[in-house]
């Protein structure tokens, strides 16, 4: 099947798609990876794919590297047609899509030196990007005894070895403890701040408000809002309720340190917290340790489900059973309307007449009256 | 180009499955010479020669080869050094084709080294109770040129095996399918319809490695069974490796 044409006009964007459409096979059927995705990547800056697990993130990312290929739609990477295009594209792109595949018998220094060899990148440049990503101290252990965060900086520097324009990362922060995750995250800030465009794939809502300029948020594979971190999830400043036995002494400690502290009941509500552990780290300095420290704010799901399109309701077409069940249901009320008016009809005649009958009898009950005392 | 041969010759190499197919072929052919030594009397290295005994020896080794073929480009190591390839280097054609090489030249090698060790190891449990069967020369050049077809015929079966890996995708498929094809000829074809078995891949393999002298079609159509059993190879393998190449270059890197 030849490549679906879809033309997209001349633009600034590092990355653009239009329509993009991917289908997997499965036992059940076709399954919908990607469908109709009109993605927008500005040149420069941190760009988050954001989306809850099945929305078609990686999907998108393995197309836009060409590791798979896309059932309609056209994609462009610096203005270049993908995937006819991408061997012009070598060099501008460095990309970690999935496990990097690296040898777990071979150390950490000499898989980027094959994957150099195959870039035809000088083995110096292996030494500079290792040291980059804060990993040259442990280069020459064996790559099968790195931890996940060691393994996602080498994944990291092999995307930088060609010093790419464009780097494209699925879930960099995946399975990193807290500190191995803030420094990815700042490793990557810092590479859009030097002028490169990094594409992320996340499911990690407070990643994309931390560190990305600009979001697309994906839902069942397609676009549900793209724009400005800022004005499509605000910022990623959360409110935390901390619990502890020295409430007062804790509420002090934290003002000092600067942090907008109010009462709730037994707990204090701390405000506009940018990263919860600062918290922990001002009590502690106090030697305060809170029981309960509970950031609040709002998840993924609940993102989506504010940005998702309220769809008004469908009528449901009824089967046959369902139609008869209705039909007999609105005979019964019929009848039952019909029962109960000819029944107010029935007690209506029953105390008219009563009223009649009391009337006669009022009436004859004044004749009689009237009579007596006439004769009187 | 080089660089990515260098790679995935590399990564063939520190693979532990493909260390145990090489290590599986040197033990083969060592209990093959250990057990003639034990009964060396029963026939002569030249008569061995004849028999297909060595060839049959030495198939085993071709298909180890095969296998380590399939495994270079099976499995979620293989396919993560794909996907680690593919984006450095983008042209699906190019890093195919390299497989494919990276493939036929790892498998030499091991194959080689047993061989080796296959034919000294006979030529000295036979020279020991001088039961060579013929002048020691012709035997020497007779193993020799038994060799080289030998490595020749290993280069064939792994290219066709990382092709047929990368169309069936799954090293276990691969294997099963060479089985099934194997015992299908052995027992189906040769027996069945006579003549049917020149055209197998097997018999045609077995055939090659023996160097067998014995023309085959009475019609004059070939020009001796060696040129058709390298021309059948030759061909399924190019056959396996063009639909394979067709396959890679529009299939989803898993």
């Amino acid at each position: 099947m030849p490549y679906p044409v879809r033309v997209i006009p001349a633009s600034e964007a590092a990355v653009e798609t239009l329509g993009l459409r991917k289908t997997y096979r499965t036992v059940r059927g076709r399954a919908v990876g990607i469908d109709g995705l009109d993605l927008r990547v500005p040149a420069g800056g941190l760009h988050a794919l954001l989306g809850l697990p099945d929305s078609g993130k990686t999907t998108a990312l393995r197309l836009l590297t060409g590791l798979a290929r896309a059932d309609a739609g056209a994609i462009k990477i610096f203005g270049v047609p993908v995937p006819d295009g991408l061997p012009g594209l070598v060099g501008r792109i460095g990309a970690v899509v999935g496990e990097p595949g690296f040898q777990p018998w071979l150390s950490g220094r000499r898989n980027l030196g094959l994957l150099a060899s195959v870039a035809g990148v000088p083995r110096t440049r292996v030494d500079e990007v290792l040291t980059r990503v804060v990993l040259a101290d442990r280069a020459k252990a064996a790559y099968g005894t790195y931890s996940a965060e060691e393994e996602s900086r080498l994944a990291l520097a092999a995307a930088l070895l060609r010093d790419p324009d464009l780097l494209v990362l699925d879930e960099p922060s995946a399975g990193l403890d807290a500190v191995g995750t803030r420094e990815i995250r700042q490793a990557l800030r810092r590479l859009a701040d030097q002028g490169k465009t990094v594409l992320v794939a996340t499911g990690v809502l407070t990643e994309a408000q931390q560190i990305a300029d600009t979001v697309t948020v994906l839902d069942r594979g397609r676009v549900l809002a793209q724009g400005s971190t800022a004005d499509l999830l605000g910022d990623a400043k959360v409110s935390v309720r901390v619990r502890l036995d020295e409430p007062a002494k804790a509420a002090t400690a934290l003002r000092a340190a600067g942090f907008a502290i109010r009462s709730d009941g037994d707990a204090l509500q701390v405000d506009g917290v940018a990263e919860p552990s600062d918290i922990s780290r001002a009590l502690a300095k106090q030697k305060l340790f809170a029981g309960e420290l509970v950031p609040q704010r709002e998840d993924l799901a609940a993102v989506i489900g504010r940005l998702r399109p309220v769809a008004p309701p469908v009528p449901k077409p009824l089967s046959r059973a369902e139609e008869r069940a209705a039909r007999k249901a609105a005979e019964q009320q019929a009848a039952d309307r019909k029962k109960a008016a000819d029944q107010r009809k029935t007690d209506q005649r029953k105390a008219d007449k009563e009223a009649a009958a009391k009337k006669a009898a009022d009436a004859d009950q004044d004749e009689t009256t009237k009579r007596a005392e006439e004769e009187r | 180009m080089t660089g990515l041969l260098w790679a995935e010759l590399r990564r063939f190499g520190t693979r532990p499955a493909n260390l145990w197919i090489a290590a599986g072929m040197l033990l083969h052919v060592a209990l093959a010479v250990a057990l003639t030594a034990f009964e060396a009397g029963a026939t002569t290295l030249a008569g061995m020669l004849e028999q297909g005994q060595i060839s049959f020896y030495a198939m085993t080794s071709v298909f180890l080869a095969y296998v380590a073929g399939v495994l270079l480009v099976t499995g979620e190591a293989a396919s993560g050094g794909t996907r680690a390839l593919l984006t450095v280097e983008p042209r699906r054609g190019r890093v195919y084709w390299t497989k494919l090489a990276a493939a036929g030249l790892a498998a030499v090698p091991g194959v080689a080294a047993a061989y080796a060790l296959l034919a000294v190891g006979m030529y000295g449990v036979h020279a020991r109770v001088g039961l060579l069967g013929g002048p020691s020369s012709d035997l020497v050049v007779a193993m020799t040129w038994s060799g080289v077809r030998v490595l020749a015929l290993a280069v064939c079966a792994a290219v066709g095996g990382a092709a047929l890996g990368v169309l069936v995708r799954r090293w276990w498929v691969a294997v099963a399918l060479a089985v099934a094809w194997f015992l299908v000829e052995q027992q189906v074809v040769l027996t069945s319809t006579s003549g049917a078995g020149t055209w197998g891949p097997f018999t045609n393999a077995d055939m090659w490695v023996r160097g067998t002298r014995t023309v085959l079609s009475g019609e004059g159509a070939l020009a001796g069974p060696l040129v058709h059993s390298a021309v059948l190879l030759l061909g399924v393998t190019v056959v396996l490796a063009v639909l394979g190449a067709a396959v890679f270059r529009r299939r989803d890197v898993p």
